[in-house]
């Protein structure tokens, strides 16, 4: 079994932990392939593969409030109040790159959401190394020996992540490597020792926008990479960073080109020809490796 | 002889009511240290969102150190679950201690909120028990300040009483 998902396992109500197990074991070739685990309150659970939900684990495994709520707890190691801030934004990262999200009843003030009570789901995203699989995007974003900067799109659960963190080992180790910043406010990116033998500056938690702006300013970075841009702060900070000349590699989430142009603060950045070319992520027929849809932007 | 016997019994009476109240100081001393590290917790929660495990690691205390309870709650870190560590800390050297019923039961509600909700939540759990073990912990106090002295003064008199008898 993938030691990820094993990993996560131990984590869940006993009957549901068994009942995946046991499903891993009838299609061995699955578990690699598993890229999220979601539990519902009195709903049933599902794993997704290769894009798929499946519900039927080896029967069909609803979980109690009390389980979500219990496994939330095992999942913040008996520290629900360190991952409070993130809890309120709706996910909580744990070390190895696993990203729960977290969703209930929110009790707000002023617009501001205040805390999370009544959890109802929880939808662990399971981390996936896949070695070479940023080859095919290289041609893509390399001119004349040059990196240009690129906004990579896709819906969520294509592969941004996975695609990025392997576009930044493969950058940043080879026999040349580049000085990479990566900006990982999510822990999602740098996993493991993955990067132990990378020359890669991490900025772990910070808001986006800080953190852009740090490493332009203070690391005498080849190449920006970042996860997941939306927010004016954020867009602000990469116009600020493009005018001091690092490329920027981005993703954000939208389904196709028009859609991503018509986020206000991508159009922001698109109009002010931050990006010299949007990448279009898709999965291949099998659901193992990626197919690129490239539109030059300059 | 009989005065060797008499010094004897005079000491063993008095021993016995030195450990009697060394006992009764001994569930104060539980009862302050157990307190202590609710306070303790409570600041670590409040100010720095710190996770229990880098909590219990970090903290000191000579009594809960001698009875068991930090070795206990720390070896729970190494769980491939971590989860409850201070109660399953607190259940396993809960039958050595000397504190009464109700200040178990006060730990145990401490011990079974921490990290499990957000910390405003975890705030109003860790004042209630705090404020109610601050006024057992000075009722305690008191009770023990008389006991001690009950319990040397009795055995004094015993052993007092058998030497007289005896001379």
């Amino acid at each position: 079994m993938n030691v990820q998902t094993e990993k996560i396992l131990k984590y869940l109500p006993y009957r549901l932990s068994e009942n995946i197990g046991d499903y891993l074991t009838k299609y061995p070739g699955v578990s690699e392939s598993v890229t999220e685990i979601r539990l519902h309150a009195s709903a049933p659970a599902s794993i997704t593969v290769n894009g798929v939900n499946i519900i039927d684990i080896c029967g069909v495994y609803r979980c109690t409030p009390d389980e979500i709520h219990s496994t939330l707890i095992k999942l913040c190691e008996d520290s629900v109040h360190t991952y409070e801030n993130t809890i309120k934004e709706g996910y909580v990262t744990l070390d190895g790159g696993y990203r729960i999200g977290v969703c209930g009843s929110a009790n707000t003030v002023d617009e501001k959401v205040n805390g999370i009570y009544n959890i109802s789901s929880l939808s662990i995203r399971i981390p996936h190394i896949v070695v070479g699989c940023s080859r095919g995007l290289l041609p893509l974003i390399l001119s004349n020996g040059k990196i240009r900067s690129a906004l990579i799109y896709s819906p969520p659960g294509v592969g941004k992540t996975t695609l990025i963190r392997d576009l930044a080992l493969t950058l940043s180790s080879k026999k040349s490597p580049l000085r990479v910043s990566v900006v990982d406010s999510r822990r999602e990116i740098c996993i493991g020792d993955a990067f132990r033998d990378c020359i890669v500056d991490v900025l772990t938690s910070y808001p986006k926008a800080k953190a852009i702006e740090i490493a332009t300013r203070t690391m005498s970075p080849q190449l920006i990479i970042c996860d997941e841009i939306g927010t004016y702060d954020e867009a602000a900070a990469i116009l600020s960073a493009q005018s001091g000349g690092v490329p920027l590699i981005a993703t954000a989430h939208a389904d196709c080109l028009s859609a991503l142009k018509r986020r206000p603060n991508i159009g922001l950045l698109t109009d002010n020809d931050v990006f010299d070319i949007c990448i279009g992520l898709r999965r291949d027929a099998g659901g193992c490796g990626f197919t690129f849809d490239a539109e030059e932007l300059k | 002889m009989k005065y060797i016997g008499a010094v004897m019994i005079f000491f063993t009476c008095t021993l016995i009511g030195t450990y009697a109240a060394d006992r009764k100081k001994r569930a104060l001393d539980e009862c302050r240290a157990f307190l202590d590290m609710m306070i303790y917790v409570k600041n670590q929660i409040g100010y720095f969102s710190a996770p229990t495990k880098e909590i219990y690691r970090a903290y000191e205390n000579n009594i809960l150190e001698d009875i068991g309870f930090l070795p206990a709650i720390r070896s729970c870190g190494n769980d491939e679950v971590y989860i409850d560590a201070f109660v399953s800390a607190f259940d396993s050297i809960e039958p050595k201690l000397s504190v009464s019923p109700d200040i178990k039961r006060l730990i145990r509600t401490f011990g079974s909120e921490i990290g499990k909700s957000m910390q405003p939540q975890q705030m109003k759990t860790f004042d209630f028990c705090i404020d109610n073990m601050n006024e057992r912990e000075k009722e305690l106090k008191t009770q023990t300040q008389k006991d001690v002295k009950l319990c040397r003064v009795l055995g004094i008199s015993a052993g007092a009483a058998a030497v007289i008898l005896i001379i």
